[in-house]
C-alpha cells in the first residue's frame, strides 16, 4: 500500500498502535486519526487537571507535538498508546500548573483529620439542599481542590475509568500506589463535598441527595462555569 | 461485627469494580455493620457524582484549530530529515562525564585558554616599521633591501618557504647556519623563514613586506633562539605580513647601526 493510497482513506478500524507505527513511518493520515481519536480524552484530561480551557488547549497542542517528536520513545511493553498519551499529558499539566504557580491546593491537615474523626450529621442538611449544576460544579471544584497526585487518579480512574494498570503506567508508579491514592482521594472528596473532610463513615442520606441531584443534571452544558476554586 | 469493615472494598463495589464474589461479601457485611452501610451509600453517592461531572463534561473536545496546526507540524517534522542520533550521542556523553572527568575537562580547558592567551600575547604585532613594498610580493624589492632569492620568487604554491622543505623543519630553520641559539649578526643574510603557529597561508591571498627594526629578545615572540647576552640589541628585519596583518615569514635584514657602534 502507498502513501497516497492510505492518505485517502481513513484506517477506523487499525489500533492506536498500527496508527502509531504508520506515524512513525511519515503517514499524515494515520497521525491525523490517532489524533480525532485521542485529543478528546486528552483535551478533557488536561481540563479537569488544569481547571482552564487555556491550559487545555495547550497541554493537548504539546501532548501531540511531543508524540510527533518523540514518538519513537514508546515502548509497547510499558502500556497502552493510550496510556502514554495519558504520561505526556501529565507531565505537561503539571509543568504548566508549576510554572502558573497556581495555588496549590493544601493537603489535608491534621485539623482536617480531626474534624474527619468528628460529627458527621452536621452537614447533611447543607449538602442535601444543593441541586442540579450547582452540585455539579460543587464536585469539579472538589476535584480540583485535590492535590495534584491525588487528582490525577480520580481524574484517571473515575472520570476516565481507565483501569488501574493503565493509570500505573500513565503516572509511573506501582498499581498499589494507584489504589491507595484513589481511596484517599475519595476520602478528601466526600469531606470537601460535606463541606468538612469526611470519615470514613456515614453522611450516606446528604450523598445520597447529592447523587439524585447530579443524575438528574448529568446533562448539563458546560460553558460558563467558574474556571477553579 | 463478624468481620473487619472492609473499606478499600466498598469503594471498589461503589465503583463497580469488584468481583461478584467478593461483591456479595461486601454487600452481606453492609448489611449487618450501620458504618459500612453509610460508607457504601456514601462512595456509590459520590461515584454517581463522578460520574455526572465526566458525563457533563464528555463533550469537551480541543479546537478544531489545533487539528490544522499539528498536522503542519507534522509535515514539518516529516520533512526534516531524523537528526543522527544527537541525542543519543549527548546521552552517552552526559552518562560518560563523571565529576572526576568533569573535573579534568575543566581543568584541561583552562590550560587550553592559558595557552591560547600566551600565544595571542607573545603573537607579533604589526611592526611599526617601513613598508618596503608599495604592493604585492611579487614586486621586486627596492634597492635598499638586501639581495634576496626567495623574496623574488616566491614558492609557486604560494607557501612561503614550504614548497622546498618539510612543514616540520621550515618553521624555524634559518638557511644560514649562524652558532646555534643565535640570531643572525650584522649583515648576515637570510631566507624567510615561516613562523611558527601560522596557518596555512598563500601568498595569493595577498601579503606585503614590511621592514622593522626590533629587539633581538623580539625574536622569542617568534619562536626563534635568542643570545641573552645581546637581548638588548637592536636588528633589522623583514617581515611578510598577510592581509590580516599577521607576521607569516621573517627574514634577518641586518643589524642596526647603533651609535655606540659607530663609535667603536
Amino acid at each position: 500500500m502507498t502513501g497516497d493510497q492510505r492518505n485517502s482513506m481513513e484506517p477506523p478500524e487499525q489500533s492506536d498502535q498500527e496508527l502509531l507505527r504508520l506515524t512513525l513511518e511519515g503517514d499524515e493520515a494515520a497521525f491525523t486519526a490517532l489524533y480525532r481519536r485521542r485529543q478528546g480524552a486528552i483535551f478533557r484530561f488536561a481540563l479537569q487537571m488544569g481547571g482552564s480551557r487555556a491550559v487545555a488547549e495547550d497541554v493537548t497542542q504539546e501532548t501531540f507535538l511531543t508524540l510527533i517528536q518523540e514518538a519513537r520513545r514508546y515502548d509497547p511493553a510499558r502500556g497502552s498508546v493510550a496510556a502514554y498519551l495519558y504520561g505526556i499529558a501529565r507531565n505537561h499539566v503539571l509543568r504548566r500548573l508549576d510554572s502558573e504557580r497556581a495555588p496549590a491546593p493544601l493537603e489535608p491537615s491534621d485539623n482536617d483529620q480531626g474534624a474527619e474523626a468528628a460529627g458527621l450529621a452536621a452537614g447533611d442538611d447543607l449538602l442535601g439542599s444543593l441541586l442540579g449544576r450547582e452540585q455539579v460544579e460543587r464536585v469539579r471544584a472538589a476535584v480540583l481542590a485535590l492535590p495534584a497526585r491525588y487528582r490525577e487518579v480520580v481524574v484517571l480512574c473515575d472520570l476516565h475509568e481507565i483501569d488501574y494498570a493503565e493509570a500505573a503506567r500513565a503516572l509511573g508508579c506501582p498499581i498499589g500506589t494507584v489504589r491507595s491514592r484513589l481511596h484517599r482521594a475519595h476520602r478528601m472528596l466526600a469531606g470537601k463535598l460535606a463541606g468538612r473532610p469526611r470519615a470514613g463513615f456515614c453522611q450516606s442520606q446528604s450523598l445520597a441527595a447529592l447523587a439524585a441531584a447530579q443524575v438528574a443534571d448529568s446533562d448539563m452544558p458546560v460553558e460558563g462555569r467558574s474556571g477553579g476554586l | 461485627m463478624e468481620r473487619h469493615c472492609p473499606e478499600d472494598e466498598i469503594v471498589e463495589l461503589a465503583r463497580g469494580r469488584l468481583d461478584p464474589d467478593a461483591r456479595q461479601a461486601v454487600v452481606a457485611h453492609a448489611r449487618e455493620c450501620r458504618d459500612c452501610a453509610a460508607l457504601l451509600a456514601g462512595e456509590e453517592a459520590l461515584a454517581a457524582g463522578l460520574r455526572a461531572l465526566a458525563a457533563g463534561q464528555q463533550a469537551e473536545q480541543a479546537p478544531p484549530a489545533l487539528e490544522a496546526a499539528l498536522g503542519m507540524a507534522f509535515r514539518e517534522r516529516a520533512a526534516k530529515p531524523e537528526p543522527v542520533g544527537a541525542r543519543a550521542v549527548a546521552r552517552v556523553l552526559i552518562s560518560l562525564v563523571t565529576w572526576r572527568r568533569a573535573a579534568a575537562m575543566a581543568a584541561a580547558s583552562l590550560a587550553l585558554v592559558a595557552c591560547l592567551l600566551l600565544w595571542w600575547r607573545a603573537r607579533p604585532a604589526a611592526p611599526q616599521g617601513q613598508d618596503v613594498t608599495a604592493g604585492p610580493l611579487t614586486r621586486p624589492l627596492p634597492q635598499a633591501a638586501p639581495p634576496q632569492r626567495s623574496a623574488e620568487a616566491p614558492p609557486a604554491t604560494g607557501k612561503v618557504a614550504q614548497a622546498r622543505r618539510p612543514a616540520r623543519s621550515a618553521s624555524k630553520r634559518r638557511i644560514t647556519k649562524p652558532p646555534a641559539g643565535e640570531a643572525p649578526q650584522a649583515g648576515a643574510e637570510s631566507e624567510f623563514v615561516v613562523l611558527p603557529g601560522t596557518p596555512p597561508w598563500a601568498l595569493q591571498d595577498g601579503a606585503r613586506l614590511v621592514r622593522a627594526t626590533m629587539p633581538r629578545s623580539a625574536l622569542v615572540s617568534f619562536g626563534l633562539p635568542v643570545n641573552a647576552e645581546r637581548a638588548g640589541q637592536p636588528i633589522r628585519v623583514d617581515l611578510i605580513l598577510s592581509e590580516d596583518g599577521v607576521a607569516r615569514a621573517i627574514r634577518f635584514a641586518g643589524q642596526v647601526e647603533t651609535q655606540e657602534r659607530r663609535r667603536r
